[in-house]
């Protein structure tokens, strides 16, 4: 397998499973992507959105039902795993326990048949490049799950592989491992300029690393975006709430005038930016908590009335629940100190205002 | 765990207490007593009783023909055992139904087994019956009251305990570490090689050692299918 490439191209990738009943469900259906060379891209979705089942068909521990993957002019997705030569990192790391350190990032290679000399070389400089020189004659038993994390990622890449596969690699990891580690992947992709696929549900991870992010839900494509895109421009409600829109209201649409449209409710009255085309009389609001602020708006446009109910100090703000007359429950991060019960308003920018219509 | 805090006393362990009194005992006591008793012969020094086994002549054949017996069939069972169970790593219905199958000889006694096998593999049994029938095989075929009876016995009774234990070996190897081995470059057989074989070894050899160990007290089969038997008036 050559090493490198400029683009993997998923063309319809569909994988379908035999359900309850006898009845054939996708658990990916349609995927087309086209992945450049050095590019990062994050597939993001909830558990059961197809993520997994997506990355298992391109490293080829999946068969497609449907669909083909191409590498450059090279149809790849009849080749079984070995003959792909992607790297992978697995969730629980899936170290070879009976190995040391060494013979588990060597393993490739020797599979390669590359000379004794030369693997340790470049297990040597894998194991630099992880940080963790001096640990090659331990077994993975020994050693935290961090560490272990790591000799997955070196033994991953130290066979340079056109594409390093990563299968949620951080979910078994502490917080504040999690974001040392994160730190650390993305470090080595910059160094070494491979492609990767990183399956993760944890949307800070997929904004932090990926260059591009695919986001799924029930193994279809919501979106596939930048992470600013994704994080302010959600395509449709299901990638808005995963984004952390937690505000959602259900108006009825009073005007639109191109993409600005005006919903109202019993005690609401607001106006955003339309995301898709609305049909019918009535639309979501999605709105997140960080964007709604405590206090009079300038004019009185995107202004609503309501109490206190509930504050929960989050150190450097607090996330206060905001009840308006009608009963409508606001999530809005707000700075200084709440009052419980005291009568507030809540006013947000036009353009964080996202309008999408009913499914 | 390294560095791990020791575990407070559990005092639910206290209920072993009876089971091991009952082993030391009825077991370990009149082991060591018998053992004991060993190195004291009523005459000659300490290591009598094993100069007298070791050189006696007529206990040689006994023991060889017992190795001949269970060393095969250990060999067989351990060597049949290993490549079904490791095809049958994966669950599914079909792996339930040929599990039950195959332990099914497990239920039945040695006794029953034999008397089975004299009916099956006799000179007048089903299998020579139908051999010479269907003319595969026209001369007469002997596989009871000789060697191969006791060898087939052996292989009946043994296989699925040979099997359940590998099999339980195998299915507690994450399956994720040879789809690891795939992504690396590992073909299946090098799967097996690197990865399951090493994993599997320790298992396997406490396989061989209980599989033997049940092939070496084979003294009911012996009996049954090994003897001819005697002609009843």
């Amino acid at each position: 397998m050559k090493h490198d490439f400029n683009e993997l191209r998923l063309d319809g990738v569909t994988r379908r499973f035999a359900g309850a009943g006898g009845h054939a469900f996708a658990a990916l259906n349609g995927l087309t992507l086209t992945i450049q060379r050095g590019e990062f891209i994050a597939l993001l979705g909830p558990s059961g959105c197809g993520k997994s089942t997506a990355l298992n068909c391109i490293a080829g521990l999946m068969q497609l039902s449907d669909g083909s993957i191409w590498l450059d002019q090279t149809r790849i997705d009849t080749l079984p795993p070995e003959k792909r030569g992607f790297g992978m990192v697995f969730q629980n790391y899936a170290l070879f326990p009976h190995m040391s350190v060494a013979k588990n990032i060597g393993f490739g290679l020797k599979m390669r048949g590359v000379a004794d000399s030369e693997i340790a070389t470049r297990v040597a400089h894998a194991l630099k490049l992880v940080q963790l020189t001096g640990q090659e004659h331990k077994l993975p038993g020994q050693l935290s799950g961090g560490q272990q994390q790591r000799v997955a990622i070196a033994r991953a890449i130290v066979i340079e592989p056109p594409l390093v596969l990563m299968d949620e690699p951080l979910s078994n990891l502490d917080a504040k491992l999690r974001i040392e580690t994160r730190a650390e992947i993305r470090r080595i992709h910059r160094e070494l300029g491979r492609s990767t696929v990183y399956v993760t549900h944890d949307q800070d991870e997929a904004l932090s690393l990926a260059d591009r992010i695919v986001v799924m839900k029930d193994g279809v494509v919501q979106q596939i975006a930048a992470p600013s895109d994704v994080y302010a421009q959600p395509a449709n409600l299901h990638v808005a709430r995963f984004m952390g829109y937690r505000n959602v209201v259900d108006l009825a649409i009073e005007a639109q005038s191109g993409d600005r449209v005006t919903v109202t409710g019993p005690d609401i009255r607001l106006t955003g930016m339309r995301k898709q085309p609305l049909a019918g009389g009535r639309a979501f609001v999605a709105m997140r908590p960080e964007e709604l602020a405590l206090g009079e708006g300038p004019g009185a446009t995107n202004t609503i009335a309501g109490r206190i109910e509930n504050v929960e100090y989050c150190g450097r703000d607090s996330l206060v629940d905001v009840v308006t007359a009608s009963g409508t429950l606001l999530h809005v991060r707000a700075t200084g100190t709440p009052v419980l019960g005291s009568m507030v308003s809540v006013h947000v920018p036009v353009e964080r205002v996202l309008i999408y219509p009913h499914e | 765990m390294p560095g791990a805090q020791r575990a407070p006393f559990d005092r639910a362990l206290l209920l072993v207490v009876p089971a091991a009194a009952f082993m030391l005992l009825l077991f370990i006591y009149p082991f060591l007593y018998g053992l004991a008793l060993s190195f004291n012969p009523k005459e000659g020094g300490a290591m009598a009783n094993y100069a007298h086994f070791f050189t006696t002549d007529n206990l040689w054949p006994t023991i060889w023909t017992t190795l001949r017996l269970a060393i095969p069939a250990t060999i067989i069972n351990v060597g049949l055992a290993l490549p079904i169970a490791f095809k049958m790593r994966v669950k599914s219905r079909y792996q339930r139904f040929a599990t039950t199958l195959l332990v099914v000889p497990i239920t039945l006694g040695t006794v029953l087994i034999a008397e089975g096998m004299l009916t099956y593999f006799g000179p007048k049994g089903w299998l020579s019956q139908f051999l010479q029938f269907t003319h595969l095989y026209d001369g007469s075929i002997r596989l009871t009251h000789n060697y191969w009876g006791v060898l087939i016995s052996l292989v009946i009774s043994g296989f699925p305990f040979a099997f359940l234990l590998i099999l339980s070996y195998i299915t507690g190897i994450d399956p994720v570490l040879a789809r690891a081995a795939s992504t690396l470059g590992a073909d299946p057989r090098s799967q097996f090689r690197h990865i399951y074989f090493p994993l599997l070894l320790p298992g396997l050899a406490m396989c061989f050692c209980l599989s033997f160990v049940q092939a070496f007290s084979v003294f009911p089969s012996a009996v049954l299918l090994g003897r001819r038997r005697a002609r009843r008036a």
